[in-house]
């Protein structure tokens, strides 16, 4: 069992947020960057070890992405929007914000 | 020989209006009373820019900004590019300057300052104070079990720039060659409790905030070059937040900022050399603290330059700037990671930040400058030494007490006071264009009005004779930043006329506005304190606003014994007594559809203004209730009321013995 943890960093502005993970759905409302630290939200899952899939929609916009990883004790996921277009990365450590 | 240094010309200068040595060669366009000019062309980083600032009149400012090049003969030229403020009354578009100097190593003396093409051509002499840009403050203070970090010893790292100077580097050296006289609090040092962050031991938002409430010697409710730096152990986000900009609630925000030293930024990554390590984590806490004070100067991060998000944006066209070598870019994110960021970063901001930190307008810099003009009021205003007139505001009321709700309305008076007949605009009130409006509540910070509209009239002018004045009326509870007089509380009121090169300033004005009395005021002032509110009162009236008219009745229906029943029954009765046509679609089919003046609900509606015309002359005052006497008397005679209309001026002659002269709503000669 591995450690999920998402955070919703840049781009979103006052946004209904779905993020599912393998199948388990979340919903955030009202997500907004945190300009001076570049993160609106975090949160945490756990999901098997092995090959997750991450879909983010925010259907207000229009906009919607996929993103696959490899889960293994502690991962990290950080969910960006740049335009019209949903930016995801990973880590094993956690990322740094100031 | 021995070589001599240059000393930089660099710097702050400033010119007053009577300096002792310097006075203009030409006159300029406008009378600017006080100037700044900031040269940056040595030193430190140099930007090869000039930047100034002039007060114009009363009110106005002008931030302007040039880049420059060495000019033949000596000296720098350039185009300015940038604007703020009063932009149309500031036509210029070149500069010229030069410096005096004694000798090359000697601090200069002034410098001179040609501004041409855009208007005549005019030259001023600013004289030399500072090698820096601004003075600012810092207050280094820490929570029990943490410590302060000030510096860093930037030869402790192997990884950095062949050409880095090996030293002791500090905060307060790193924003000194930003172009910041830095001093130290004296207050620094303090040890916060970590109680102060709950049972948790990590610091939210909230409690960075009340701790900077508490415990920061500098602070005040009002813009100030200060900042507060805290240092913690971990933020109730953990690990992963290495520092914040904390302070982005209330009036004044980007004063306090905080580094948790038990961050990520206290965790080399596996690769790090043992010997190194310490040196890793200072550096990582050093570059912290320097970014997260870089946000208090509203730097934004390197990619988010061109961002603009919640209508805010950036300063002027900035692209992103991801791979920037600068405190306000994360080291792990660039190409390559911290390594590649420390190999060739030189522990300073790029230029585009300088620019911004040294010449952008104050206002969007300086820590906690939300509230322009806060403090300032008009105790600098340069009132002529023989003025030739007077400007005064009054209210009719026998007190200046007013009821919960209670719109305010003043009296302008511009009165001839020299011994000869004077010439002004007609409208020189009734437009507002030249009458700056600064109200304070006791407590807070100072508002300057801004009304709903300007008005723009044809200027034929009228010739005041000595002793005789220009009046007119100004609603002053609401405007475009919203309602300025609405909590209870004691507020001071000052006005100030720019007329040519004389600023007018009024008398201060003291009011007090009562508390609610009762709930049922408390409840409808949640609905009445709103724009459409402030809108329908200011134009007297809307057929569009309907919620806000909705509320104005509520008011009369209600409160009929109260002051404000007055004043929203003149624009609904407004509204309900005329014809109006209103477009409208019937199966997509534009139409007119006419609504009938409904003379009845309007003459009922004005019961609160009918019932005791001294009441109403007290609240609307006397320009008003002579304006709108006539105008309501006009429109219920129209639609075939005239006995009602009869009784408004019934009352009208009745008050006239115990108000004020009788005044047209509107720039009038009265003696």
């Amino acid at each position: 069992m591995a450690t999920m943890n998402i955070a919703l960093e840049e781009g979103f502005d006052n946004d209904r947020v779905l993020v599912s993970v393998n199948g388990k759905r979340f919903e955030r409302s009202g997500v907004t960057t945190k300009l001076q630290i570049g993160l609106a939200e975090q949160f945490e899952t756990h999901v098997a070890d092995g090959t997750v899939t991450i879909d983010v929609e925010l259907p207000e916009r229009s906009l919607n992405g996929s993103y696959e990883l490899d889960a293994n004790d502690m991962v990290y996921l950080g969910i960006s929007v740049e335009g019209q277009t949903l930016h995801f990365r990973h880590s094993s450590q956690t990322f740094g914000y100031a | 020989m021995p070589s001599i240094t240059p000393f930089p010309v660099s710097g702050l200068y400033t010119w007053q209006d009577t300096p002792t040595n310097a006075q203009p060669v030409a006159g300029p366009l406008l009378p600017i009373r006080r100037e700044e000019l900031r040269l940056d062309v040595d030193g430190r980083y140099p930007q090869m820019t000039a930047s100034g600032i002039a007060t114009i009149g009363l009110a106005g400012r002008v931030a302007w900004i040039a880049t420059l090049t060495p000019a033949a003969g000596g000296g720098w030229s350039g185009l300015i590019w940038f604007k703020d403020g009063l932009t149309a009354l500031f036509g210029y578009t070149k500069v010229s300057i030069t410096v005096q100097q004694p000798n090359t190593s000697a601090a200069p003396l002034s410098t001179t300052v040609t501004f041409s093409d855009g208007g005549p051509e005019f030259t001023r002499v600013y004289q030399y104070a500072s090698g820096f840009f601004h003075t600012m403050n810092m207050e280094f203070d820490c929570a029990t079990g943490s410590a302060v970090n000030l510096d860093f010893d930037t030869g402790s790292h192997p990884n950095r720039p062949a050409s880095l100077a090996k030293e002791k580097l500090t905060i307060q050296e790193v924003f000194k060659r930003a172009g910041f006289d830095v001093t130290t609090s004296a207050g620094s040092n303090t040890k916060v409790p970590i109680k102060g962050a709950g049972s948790n031991a990590k610091w939210s938002n909230q409690e960075l905030h009340d701790a900077m409430q508490v415990h920061w010697s500098q602070r005040a409710a009002q813009a100030k070059w200060a900042v507060w730096v805290f240092f913690a152990s971990l933020h109730e986000q953990g690990t992963g937040l290495g520092g914040i900009m904390f302070d982005d609630i209330g009036a004044q925000q980007r004063q306090g900022t905080a580094i948790f030293n038990d961050a990520f930024i206290k965790t080399p990554p596996p690769g790090e050399s043992p010997i190194t390590k310490a040196a890793w984590i200072d550096r990582m806490n050093f570059w912290t603290a320097c970014h997260e004070t870089g946000h208090t100067f509203n730097l934004a991060h390197s990619w988010q330059k061109a961002l603009a998000s919640g209508g805010k944006g950036p300063w002027i066209p900035m692209t992103n700037l991801p791979e920037a070598r600068t405190f306000m870019n994360y080291p792990y994110n660039v190409e390559g990671k911290t390594p590649a960021f420390f190999k060739n970063f030189e522990y300073r901001f790029i230029d585009q930040e300088l620019l911004f930190m040294r010449h952008a307008p104050e206002r969007f810099v300086e820590q906690g400058n939300a509230v322009w003009f806060d403090h300032h009021g008009f105790e600098q205003a340069n009132v002529a030494d023989q003025p030739v007139f007077r400007f005064d505001i009054s209210i009719d009321k026998p007190s200046a007490s007013y009821e919960f709700l209670e719109p305010v309305v003043l009296e302008m008076r511009l009165t001839n006071v020299s011994d000869q007949p004077q010439l002004v605009p007609e409208n020189v009130l009734k437009s507002l264009e030249r009458v700056t409006a600064i109200i304070k509540r006791d407590g807070d910070p100072a508002k300057q009005y801004a009304p709903y509209a300007h008005y723009c009239y044809h200027s034929d002018e009228v010739s005041l004779k000595p002793g005789e004045c220009l009046s007119d009326s100004l609603f002053i509870s609401a405007g475009t930043m919203g309602w300025s007089i609405s909590e209870p509380g004691y507020y001071t009121i000052q006005l100030a006329l720019d007329y040519g090169a004389e600023e007018i300033v009024s008398n201060v004005m003291r009011i007090r506005v009562a508390i609610p009395n009762d709930r049922d005021e408390e409840r409808i002032a949640q609905d009445y304190f709103s724009d459409h509110v402030g809108r329908i009162l200011a134009f007297d009236g809307s057929t569009f606003l309907t919620a806000g008219n909705g509320v104005l009745q509520l008011v009369v229906d209600r409160l009929p014994h109260c002051n404000a029943a007055i004043h929203c029954a003149v624009p609904l009765a407004l509204t309900m007594g005329r014809e109006t046509q209103a477009l409208s679609y019937d199966d997509g089919m534009p139409m007119l559809t006419k609504t009938n003046a409904d003379v009845g609900a309007a003459t009922a509606t004005l019961a609160p203004f009918i019932s005791d015309s001294n009441r109403t002359i007290a609240t609307l005052g006397a320009i008003d209730y002579d304006y709108y006497v006539a105008r309501l008397g006009n429109m219920l005679s129209q639609a075939g009321a005239g006995n009602v209309a009869e009784r408004l001026r019934i009352r009208e002659k009745k008050s006239k013995s115990t108000a004020a002269p009788a005044k047209s709503k509107g720039a009038r000669a009265t003696k």
